[in-house]
């Protein structure tokens, strides 16, 4: 993306570099994300971070960027969805986002929407499947507790009964007693709201032994897996995964081209989103530069005014707190006969739909 | 099978996938990711005459056949999933060898004296020698590589998203360079680079971990 804008940003030239925060399949390393933090606090020509991949990196890195002595470093995250670094809710902390933000000043927005208008998203689908009686089911872990809070809250909004909430044991080797305790519920719906690693297939399986079609099972992006709905012989079919942003498939022309010519030959479904959405940060950036005077401040002050209807990953604006609007959900289905995408780091799903959350169901 | 000015179009059902096609004679190879088989079809006949299986290594659920070319007097398949590549002998259908190469191998080309592998996931080529059904060299071409060829004296590989990074000039204007170590050189804007932009993000295709 920088090359082709061929290293500008309107009248300026900009230089890169590329920071890794992460270690070969582990993922984000916290002393990675200090150490890099630290490094961009102290070079005075940083004019801004696309980045984190990840929440907690970012919730690391933040408040030193924040305060970096040449002032608020602006960041645009392509990815980040922890609630807490932009604003508060039931299931965050009592400092946050307040602790990301030393100086007072916002210098942050993220490009996709936040769990709590995930779980606003899965409500609203759970609406449209006709549902009237969803059971929140968590795994007890921190995201995992989060998503199942903001399922409830916003059930209500939409009109959705709450039959009853658990926290599944990760560790047990049967949930049927559970799973009888949802079909005594009544629950139509049922929400996994937690990690696929949290024992989550055997989860599903034994959901689906006692609950059958009678429930639809949905859960939330922890719950995607690189192979572990292809072998399954189906038996995991029909299960919906929610997630924020949009894939390849449901990109507008604009980004569709991009792609296009980015992966020449590659289908879309073989695309994975964070390509997309690194290269919207990216042109965000750049065109936040280019109307700026040049200072850190006042690129962050572009950035956050950012409204543009031809992004790459369609319109785009941000509220005062870095969240983006709109802020859409993806809805996939569990399908072990789809399509394998070697280059992307899930299997077994296909795209089903995107759900437009609106702000009122959060705030 | 339809037919149409010269189109012909096969139908091998739901159960199948077309991932990778190759033909020699009268014969055309199909690779089937979404049942890790390849099918060999008569084109005579218009008839899947074959329905070779293909097994995933130890460490690996599927096998996902995906890009498939034939050469040497084989049938060579690459295994997306399970990092492998796959030998047919077409004279028994059946898979005679099974290699082990890099992370996601997505792109297959044979010629130059051997079968060369190109591995998405971890941005390498391998050359495999065909005769010992082994792997012996492996070449980094970067995350961006697309496609493979051979020929001509060479072994070539397209790399999508513009220039690898290495063509863009380097920096010596008043920028200073981010000190970390996970950081790369700095990149692009010349001599006269005012602005210093970052990206901290994983520079590699990760399993999933979707809570962002």
């Amino acid at each position: 993306m920088l090359a082709q804008h061929g290293f500008r940003a309107g009248r300026y030239r900009v230089a890169y570099q590329a920071c890794d925060d992460s270690r070969p399949n582990e993922g984000a390393d916290p002393a990675l994300c200090a150490a890099n933090a630290r490094a961009y606090a102290l070079d005075a020509s940083l004019i801004g971070v696309i980045g984190a991949f990840d929440s907690g990196c970012t919730g690391v890195e933040l408040p030193t960027l924040n305060a970096a002595p040449s002032g608020p470093v602006p960041i645009i995250s392509p990815s980040n969805t922890y609630v807490g670094l932009t604003h508060a809710g039931p299931a965050t902390a009592a400092d946050e986002p307040d602790r990301y933000y030393p100086t007072g000043a916002r210098n942050y927005v993220r490009l996709v929407a936040a769990d709590d208008y995930q779980s606003a998203g899965i409500d609203l689908f759970l609406k449209q499947q006709g549902r009237k009686r969803l059971y929140l089911l968590d795994d007890g872990e921190g995201t995992g507790y989060a998503g199942a809070v903001y399922g409830q809250q916003a059930a209500r909004k939409v009109g959705i009964g709450i039959a009853g909430s658990a926290t599944w044991d990760p560790t047990a080797r049967s949930y049927h007693r559970l799973a009888q305790g949802i079909a005594r519920s009544r629950a139509d719906a049922v929400l996994l709201s937690g990690c696929v690693c949290s024992n989550g297939l055997t989860l599903i399986t034994g959901l689906r032994a006692v609950l059958h079609d009678t429930a639809t099972l949905i859960g939330t992006d922890n719950f995607s897996t690189s192979d572990g709905f292809t072998h399954a012989h189906g038996r995991f079919d029909g299960v919906y995964i929610s997630s924020a942003g949009l894939p390849a498939l449901a990109l507008p022309p604009p980004g569709r081209r991009f792609l296009a010519t980015l992966l020449p030959g590659r289908r879309m479904d073989d695309i994975d989103q964070s390509a997309s959405y690194a290269a919207q940060a990216t042109e965000l950036l750049l065109d936040a530069i280019s109307r700026s005077n040049g200072t850190r401040a006042s690129v962050t002050r572009e950035l956050i005014a950012t409204n543009t209807n031809h992004g790459i990953t369609g319109p785009i604006s941000f509220d005062t707190g870095g969240d983006p609007a709109p802020a859409p959900i993806a809805i996939y289905r569990i399908d072990s006969n789809a399509p394998r995408n070697p280059h992307h780091s899930v299997q077994g799903e296909v795209f089903d739909r995107v759900i437009k959350v609106p702000r009122a169901l959060i705030h | 099978m339809n037919g149409n000015r010269g189109v012909r179009t096969l139908d091998f059902g739901a159960a199948h996938s077309v991932d990778g096609v190759a033909a020699n004679a009268d014969t055309v190879w199909i690779a089937s990711g979404s049942d890790d088989r390849v099918l060999r079809v008569d084109m005579l006949t218009a008839r899947v005459v074959a329905s070779i299986p293909i097994a995933a290594v130890a460490q690996a659920s599927v096998a996902s056949p995906y890009t498939i070319a034939i050469g040497d007097g084989a049938v060579w398949v690459t295994d997306a999933l399970s990092d492998s590549v796959s030998r047919i002998d077409p004279t028994l259908d059946a898979v005679t060898a099974t290699i082990k190469v890099g992370r996601r191998p997505t792109r297959l080309a044979i010629g130059e004296r051997g079968v060369w592998v190109l591995n998405a996931g971890d941005g390498t080529v391998m050359r495999i020698d065909p005769r010992r059904n082994a792997v012996v060299a492996t070449i980094p071409v970067g995350a961006d590589a697309t496609g493979i060829a051979a020929g001509l004296g060479g072994v070539w590989v397209s790399v999508g998203g513009g220039p690898p990074h290495a063509t863009f000039p380097s920096v010596h204007g008043p920028l200073s360079a981010l000190s970390s170590p996970s950081c790369s050189p700095v990149v692009g804007g010349g001599r006269g680079a005012e602005l210093l932009i970052a990206s901290d993000l994983p520079r590699r295709l990760a399993d999933p971990a979707p809570s962002h």
